[in-house]
């Protein structure tokens, strides 16, 4: 087993990967830009290394840096948790060719998968249906609206190397393609360092319906369920859960066994995703995720299963923890991701400062977190803040659960969804498990927060005029890449409490 | 006394009369009997006719934000930034009682050298203590008020020598 692990990334995946690291008695380093110098990753860590400055190219994308930080601190693997480095086989590259393990996929397999076009032909040959799309990398625009016109529209443009909605626009007609093109490559170069985009068949009402697979180095491969993603704005996920609602048993086995063939042909190691869209009771690969993913935990509750242990140890050289009939399902698991953003404007992303923390804690309730009170949310990082993930026996159980974690979140400081998200779960739609990808066009249109009574208003009122007037102390820590933990919590302190009119 | 703050665009006007047990808060024509219990900065118990309520809040420059049992307030004091930058001047000279109580420790004498952030007095207000703190390192200019006398909100405590 692995020794000593260096985490490539920060935030409440950073604090996930070395939470477990922890159990299984690995020594962990985190690595930080200037802006995180006192973040809830570094606090968490055995030790801590500086990167650079905040822009992420000059710190968690820097990989020769990255790579020399986990070599100087003897460690013997490199987790690059999501987004960041996460699916760039170059640092796969760069982190093996310095002797060390890199805990995700073969380089081989992440190029193979990691290109949206190569995984679509890949997956078309192992027998699994795609939507029909075709890919470009020049601005050609004559050329792209042919291509267009051939799939039929709507299209979708996606960025070839990566997730997450970055570089996606659905185009409806030829004389909107044009602006769509350039923005899209313009926004999958920054975020991936290749504009190679792709245009496919944008499906009016799908789901998104993803299974959970791992791949071990002997051969081996098998999925862990679904999860079901089809809460999303802007085409990124805000809700999931474990199982899907849209699953019969007989759909489950036929998208499960085909996700297991996607990655057995792709010599696939480690933990991965498969996504589907779901349209009926046809489903359409869709990409690879050569990463663990965000909402890994529902496939936890429902499994039972730590999946970073099991990346830890695949990474390790051991087998696969379980076969496919010894891997169990049981209950029914919800994720809401808490994002720094405000729903109620176009989900703006907020920065600022963390000024009250208080997340819920209840049985079946997990929250998985990289703030605390006094942290700075920096407009340099992708704003999410925390995840909840309530479990329980039926998915009624477990949404009646996540309305009472949501309504005992207490997060000020910064806009959040938490109001948003607790709508969504009480919605009718949602609780009869009619999904779809649109479910927030459809049913929540330019959401507002319910309207405030007057009593309520008045006990806010009077809150608001007893309120402390917080300053939060940065502490300088320069000089030391290991900075206490009393050290980095800096001081409240109330300056001033006032009532004014 | 008529307050202001302003909630998602909209100038609330309302009154706060202050009671041993809470307070009524005056809302247009309406009039809202509060009960309220302090435990710990920002954190109240609130209740009225419908029930008890769990509150925090919190207030940063001219923004104060509330979380009321599950909802969020996000409250912008009107005109606060010229109040504001006023107020911070003479923050970095005077230790003020953050709110109405009884000063229960005098920590510091003129001439004292003090720290930042060392605390000078003690406040107790609702069976609670304020430590009230130092804004910068410096010397006690003067202290007004003595342990076991009562103090107003916004009352200057301990003075600093102005610094040149």
């Amino acid at each position: 087993m692995i020794r000593k692990l260096l985490i490539a990334n920060r935030g409440e995946i950073a604090v996930r990967v070395m939470r477990t690291a922890r159990e299984l008695g690995i020594r962990t380093v985190a690595v930080y830009s200037d802006v995180d110098r006192t973040a809830r990753h570094v606090e968490l860590a055995d030790e801590a290394i500086a990167v650079g400055p905040p822009p992420p190219t000059e710190s968690y994308l820097n990989i020769p840096r990255i790579v020399e930080a986990a070599v100087q601190s003897g460690c013997e693997a490199v987790h690059p948790g999501y987004g960041f480095l996460s699916e760039n086989p170059r640092f796969a590259e760069a982190v093996q060719a310095a002797g060390l393990i890199f805990v995700g996929p073969p380089p081989k397999a992440m190029r193979l998968l990691g290109n949206k076009i190569e995984a679509r032909a890949l997956a078309h040959k192992a027998g699994v249906p795609i939507t029909p799309g075709e890919t470009f990398d020049t601005p050609d625009v004559k050329k792209v609206v042919k291509l267009a016109e051939e799939i039929g529209w709507p299209v979708l443009i996606k960025a070839a190397a990566g997730g997450g909605g970055k570089g996606m626009r659905v185009v409806h007609a030829a004389a909107d393609l044009p602006l769509a093109v350039e923005s899209a490559m313009r926004e999958a170069g920054s975020a991936f360092g290749d504009s190679t985009v792709y245009l496919e068949k944008y499906l009016a009402r799908p789901r998104h319906v993803e299974f959970q697979v791992f791949g071990d180095a002997h051969g081996h491969a098998v999925h862990l369920g679904e999860r079901e993603c089809s809460i999303q704005r802007r085409h990124q996920k805000i809700i999931e859960e474990s199982p899907s609602t849209a699953l019969t048993p007989e759909l489950r086995k036929r998208m499960g066994d085909a996700a297991v063939r996607v990655v057995k042909a792709a010599g696939y190691v480690n933990a991965g995703t498969v996504e589907f869209l779901l349209d009926g009771d046809h489903f359409y690969f869709l990409e690879v995720n050569a990463r663990l993913q965000v909402e890994h935990p529902v496939t936890e509750f429902v499994t039972g299963e730590d999946l970073v242990e099991w990346q830890l140890r695949i990474a390790s050289g051991e087998p696969l923890p379980k076969r496919q009939e010894e891997i169990h399902f049981r209950g029914h698991a919800i994720e809401c991701r808490i994002y720094a953003e405000d729903p109620a404007h176009g989900f703006l992303p907020s920065s600022g400062r963390i000024l009250a923390l208080e997340e819920p804690h209840l049985p079946g309730v997990r929250v998985d977190s990289g703030i605390r009170e006094g942290s700075d949310v920096s407009v340099y990082y992708d704003p999410i803040l925390s995840k909840v993930i309530a479990g329980a026996a039926t998915r009624e159980a477990a949404i009646r659960k996540m309305c009472v974690a949501l309504e005992n979140y207490v997060l000020l400081g910064v806009a959040s969804p938490i109001e948003l998200l607790r709508d969504i779960l009480s919605h009718p739609e949602f609780q009869k498990g009619r999904l779809s990808t649109h479910f927030l066009e459809d049913h929540l249109p330019d959401w507002k927060p319910r309207a405030v009574e007057d009593p309520e208003l008045a006990a806010a009122l009077l809150a608001a005029t007893r309120a402390p007037r917080l300053g939060l102390q940065p502490v300088e820590v320069a000089g030391t890449t290991t900075p206490s933990p009393w050290q980095v919590l800096g001081h409240w302190k109330i300056a001033q409490r006032e009532e004014k009119s | 006394m008529m307050r202001e703050l302003v909630h998602n665009g909209e100038r609330i006007r309302f009154t706060v009369d202050s009671g041993p047990q809470g307070a009524t808060v005056g809302l247009g024509e309406s009039r809202h009997e509060l009960t309220v219990q302090e435990h710990g900065a920002g954190r109240f118990i609130i209740c009225n006719q419908r029930g008890s309520f769990a509150a925090r809040a919190v207030r940063e420059k001219d923004r104060i934000w509330v979380w009321l049992a599950g909802r969020i307030f996000e409250l912008v004091v009107p005109g606060a930034e010229t109040a504001d930058h006023a107020h911070h001047a003479q923050a970095a000279n005077d230790v003020r009682a953050p709110m109405p109580g009884t000063l229960v420790k005098l920590l510091v004498a003129p001439g004292d050298a003090v720290e930042k952030d060392q605390v000078v007095a003690v406040v107790e207000a609702m069976k609670m203590e304020h430590p009230l703190r130092a804004p910068r390192a410096g010397v006690v200019a003067s202290t007004f008020g003595a342990p076991g006398g009562i103090v107003d909100a916004e009352a200057v405590v301990v003075s600093l020598a102005v610094e040149e």
